[in-house]
């Protein structure tokens, strides 16, 4: 019997749905993993099924937005090998995804992965931002989304970008005070005019009107104010903010004020999860606006053949573009496996090629807008946690660099910062800019935290129970059916 | 221009010692280092097993179980064979400077390298355990006092975490562990301490050679000259001797490990069985290891090494199925035939010294391996005779190999690296490429002209390496592996 292999997409969020729709119109055998218990990612992710006959009202308008999408995607599912609540540990040697659900594990041979696995908020180390309480808003949203939970009572927010706004609205509306919006910077889309290349971009409108809402909502705005610190003994009951300088937001101290509060959200633009394309070992690149990136041809291609990396995973644009640029991944894969002709391709990307076109200056706009400003790196101080799994201080780090660290592997080795299992997702993207800062050197020079599998948890008896697929399965279907997965 | 008398080319644990010594000896040295992916002694677990390594216990028991497996040895040969006598002296020789040198370093760098004496325990799950550890109880080369029969209730008492299911263990006492990269960390900063100059970051690309002696070496981005150059490259180091003429039996070869997350203490002792051994760090987590691989430098790991490791430390300590893997990783030891580290002066080239291919005991070795580099540089009667560690026209040619058949993997399908010598024309790479197709078990192989050398793919039970290699010996042609030369001797 001769083996089929599938395409592998990793994440159903709307960049993996867009993937796996165009891959199932193509007739190209797809399987699809994905961490959470259904589809839909951060943006479109579905509430449970109990909750959503009486709550649909509360979908906002993302959820609305991404309707279409799910329409499509209820089309195509039951063609879709999906594997819900599993998770993604490592690619090894080339295609060989290894998976891991519920104490088992396994090896999938792909013949081309296409890799949506989304990004996560910026962590920005401050005195007290590891108190509980204190909290991105992503976390706050899936609190409200899909918990239904009220995170708090009286609420400070502070970060940078359009994020913040809706989340004081959702705040508001479920009864938490929400006392300031504390947004770093002062970009374009806060006085509700917008440039000629936001206007394109249809949520343009939805920030305008969650700016409306706010000041119905009588939620102070301040610009050029951010978090310095967040108080507590067990959680958090205080808060210190302040102005920030308008060009490198470095805290400006004689400002400060303290107010009472039990929950901090903070958004501070998002990074690529870049673990897995680092795995596979494509080709990534340093953009002074952007920070590391993945390096891509316009259909999506890494500089691994057959590797396709797609979404805010590949580089941050939100939702919309994340479904086009999985869609053009999808017909691409679809071509590469013969089961399309370059003609019928060329006539399929079009679509999505002119859309992605459009939102280019908007992409680099709000990249630019919530990149993280050198002046945060003023806010931890000596004994601030700045890596979390490992319990490791900022000084610390001042130490290492003292007796000769040069670079983000060294400082590793001498402190073990970035040596949990958060493979440095908490410290990497501030520590790699303050030695840029502090040793005068480039990003490249200050390198990155080698990833190495596992990229998520896995227990030693997953992988000692680990299914492969080649010794012992002629299908991976098979294999996936074997550990009850289906 | 920049100058010094020595310099040391490779910051690994070896360079660093090296270092140390020869500034503790007030020469001015430099060390020159290029963090390569897959540097050694930061991939290492750190043990310092001069017992255990010295009789074939850590990865060598390991490799000798999945050779009577593949039905390469006898069933009946329970008995990974001994490293010579001068490789153990060596190491307890090394292995005794330890507990003044963690002091020594800590106040000279403020960094403390984590000494913890814990012994090592052999488990021996079955019969055949039992008959390999019953002749190393006694005739143990160290005196009865380093050696102990544990029963299964004593063993019990002891390590309670241990899986009950074994017939007892063996303890070697004096077997310990380190925390090596910070061994290697304390040794560099001791020696910049004491004013040897630390170049990081930067590659030797040459050593510069005139009228038969050393002038210096070429980096990335200048000439620095010196009277001596030390190769401390680990397994990097046969490619810096080319440069200076020198052919080196050095070879990478992988070793793959997996860490777990940080725990309670779980077990006191440093753990060997036939599946992997077992050490719990100073911080808690449990390092566990290791394939040994030769795979050129591809520092990649693969599903079936991880799901025997893992599934060989769960079968030592049951508790471990529930705890989380935190990474896994690969490291390339400096490797060599016959597993006997390579070092001092070579015939011919005057200035030149070797510190290197030190394989697994490159942490062990590293006290004992700086100090002797340091006397030989400053003209001092050598703390221990280096005879049997030169490079001899034997060792070049590789016919002293170890009895250690280390080289078969636990893997049915492998890749090999063949050098091939006579290819000169496309011709040839379709000559070989023909034959390679006609062999059984042969799955995938690359043929290069430039490189000279094949990249072959093949299941370990359909072919033996060898078998390939004489093929292409038959169409004229030279082959060689490192890896086949050990196959040839069994």
């Amino acid at each position: 019997m001769k083996k089929i292999k599938p395409v592998v997409v990793i994440g159903a969020g709307p960049a993996g749905m867009g993937a796996a729709i165009e891959l199932v119109k193509a007739d190209v055998p797809c399987m699809m993993i994905d961490e959470a218990p259904r589809p839909g990612g951060q943006v479109y992710r579905q509430p449970p099924t109990k909750f959503q006959t009486q709550e649909k009202y509360k979908l906002n308008s993302e959820q609305k937005r991404g309707k279409d999408l799910y329409t499509q995607w209820l089309e195509v599912k039951d063609k879709v090998n999906l594997l819900s609540s599993t998770s993604v540990v490592g690619i090894w040697n080339e295609k060989e995804v290894i998976y891991s659900s519920e104490g088992i594990s396994g090896i999938i041979e792909a013949e081309q992965i296409i890799i949506a696995t989304g990004a996560y908020e910026r962590p920005v180390p401050f005195p007290g931002w590891t108190l509980p309480g204190v909290m991105t808003v992503g976390g706050v949203k899936s609190f409200i989304k899909t918990m239904f939970v009220k995170p708090g009572k009286q609420a400070v927010i502070a970060g940078t970008g359009p994020l913040l706004i809706s989340t004081a609205n959702r705040l508001h509306e479920i009864g938490v005070n929400v006392m300031a919006i504390l947004e770093a910077g002062n970009p374009p889309w806060t006085s509700g005019a917008f440039s000629k290349e936001w206007q394109e971009v249809d949520f343009a409108q939805d920030i305008a009107n969650d700016l409306e809402e706010l000041k119905g909502n009588n939620i102070p705005l301040l610009f050029n104010h951010t978090i310095f610190e967040a108080h507590g003994k067990s959680e958090v009951t205080s808060v210190t903010y302040g102005e920030v300088d308008a060009k490198d937001w470095k805290p400006l101290n004689d400002t400060k004020r303290t107010i009472n509060a039990d929950l901090v959200a903070l958004g501070f633009g998002f990074v690529s999860n870049t673990e897995l394309s680092m795995l596979a070992g494509c080709r990534h690149d340093f953009h002074p606006g952007i920070g590391w990136y993945i390096v891509r041809n316009e259909m999506m291609e890494t500089t691994v053949p057959g590797i396709f990396s797609v979404g805010d995973g590949a580089l941050i644009g939100g939702a919309i573009i994340a479904e086009q640029e999985g869609r053009i991944a999808g017909i691409k894969a679809a071509q590469n496996a013969g089961a399309i002709t370059a003609g019928d391709a060329e006539k399929y990307f079009e679509k999505h090629l002119s859309r992605l076109h459009s939102f280019k200056s908007f992409r680099i706009s709000i990249n630019e807008a919530t990149a993280m400003r050198k002046g945060l790196l003023y806010l931890p101080k000596v004994e601030t946690l700045v890596c979390r799994c490992e319990e490791v201080v900022f000084s610390d780090v001042n130490t290492a660099i003292k007796e000769g660290a040069g670079d983000l592997q060294s400082v590793k080795l001498l402190t073990r910062l970035g040596m949990g299992p958060c493979q440095g997702r908490n410290c990497a993207s501030s520590m790699g800019m303050y030695l840029c800062e502090t040793l005068k050197k480039t990003p490249e020079q200050i390198g990155r935290i080698n990833s190495r599998p596992p990229v998520k948890p896995v227990t030693l008896g997953a992988l000692a129970k680990m299914i492969n697929a080649e010794e012992e399965l002629s299908n991976p279907f098979d294999a996936i059916t074997a550990g009850g997965r289906i | 221009m920049k100058n010094a008398d020595v310099i040391v080319v490779g910051g690994g644990v070896i360079g660093c010692a090296v270092a140390y010594y020869i500034a503790k000896k007030g020469i001015p040295v430099m060390l020159v280092d290029e963090p390569k992916r897959g540097r050694a002694t930061s991939a290492s677990a750190g043990g310092l097993w001069p017992l255990g390594e010295s009789i074939g216990l850590g990865c060598g028991v390991i490799f000798h179980k999945a050779m009577i497996e593949k039905g390469l040895i006898p069933p009946d040969s329970h008995v990974p064979p001994q490293l010579p006598k001068t490789f153990l002296d060596f190491a307890i020789q090394s292995n005794a400077m330890f507990p003044s040198l963690a002091i020594e370093l800590r106040e000279t760098s403020g960094i403390d390298f984590e000494y913890e004496e814990t012994s090592l325990l052999f488990l021996m799950y079955d019969e055949g355990d039992v008959a390999f550890a019953k002749p190393l109880y006694a005739n143990c080369p160290c005196g009865r006092s380093r050696i102990d029969w544990l029963t299964p209730n004593e063993l019990r008492k002891v390590e309670p975490a241990i899986t009950h299911n074994v017939l007892g263990a063996l303890r070697f006492n004096g077997d310990n562990q380190v925390n090596p990269y910070a061994l290697s960390d304390s040794f560099r900063e001791a020696a910049r301490k004491l004013g040897a100059q630390i170049i990081t970051h930067t590659e030797v690309k040459g050593i510069k050679v005139s009228s038969g002696r050393i002038t210096g070496v070429e980096t990335t981005t200048e000439f620095i000259g010196c009277k001596y150059v030390v190769n401390a490259a680990g397994a990097w180091a046969a490619q810096i001797a080319k440069t200076a003429g020198i052919e080196l039996p050095v070879y990478p070869v992988r070793g793959q490990i997996v860490g777990t997350e940080a725990l309670p203490d779980i077990i006191s002792a440093c753990i060997s069985t036939n599946d992997c051994y077992l050490a719990q760090k100073k911080h808690g987590e449990i390092i566990i290891g290791s394939t040994t691989e030769e795979v050129g430098f591809n520092v990649g790991v693969t599903p079936s090494a991880i799901k025997e490791l893992t599934a060989g430390a769960i079968r030592a300590v049951p508790f471990l199925e529930w705890v989380k893997v935190k990474r896994v990783w690969s490291g390339l030891r400096p490797g060599t035939a016959d597993e006997m580290p390579i070092l001092g002066s070579v015939s011919g080239l005057e200035g030149y010294i070797n510190a290197c291919g030190h394989f697994r005991t490159g942490i062990l070795n590293s006290p004992l391996t700086g100090l002797l580099i340091s006397e030989i540089i400053n003209g001092e009667k050598l703390s221990i005779p280096i005879e049997p560690f030169l490079l001899s026209d034997e060792r070049l040619n590789g016919s002293i190999t170890s009895n250690h058949k280390v080289s078969v993997f636990s893997q049915e399908q492998q890749t090999i690296i063949i050098s091939i010598k006579g290819m000169t024309c496309e011709g040839c790479v379709t000559n070989v490429k023909k034959t390679l197709n006609s062999l059984q078990g042969v799955t995938k192989f690359e043929v290069s002209l430039g490189d000279h050398q094949a990249k072959i793919s093949y299941n370990a039970k359909e072919i033996l390496p060898d078998t390939v290699i004489a093929a292409i010996d038959e169409l004229g042609y030279k082959a060689h592996s490192p890896l086949a030369a050990k196959c040839i001797g069994l």
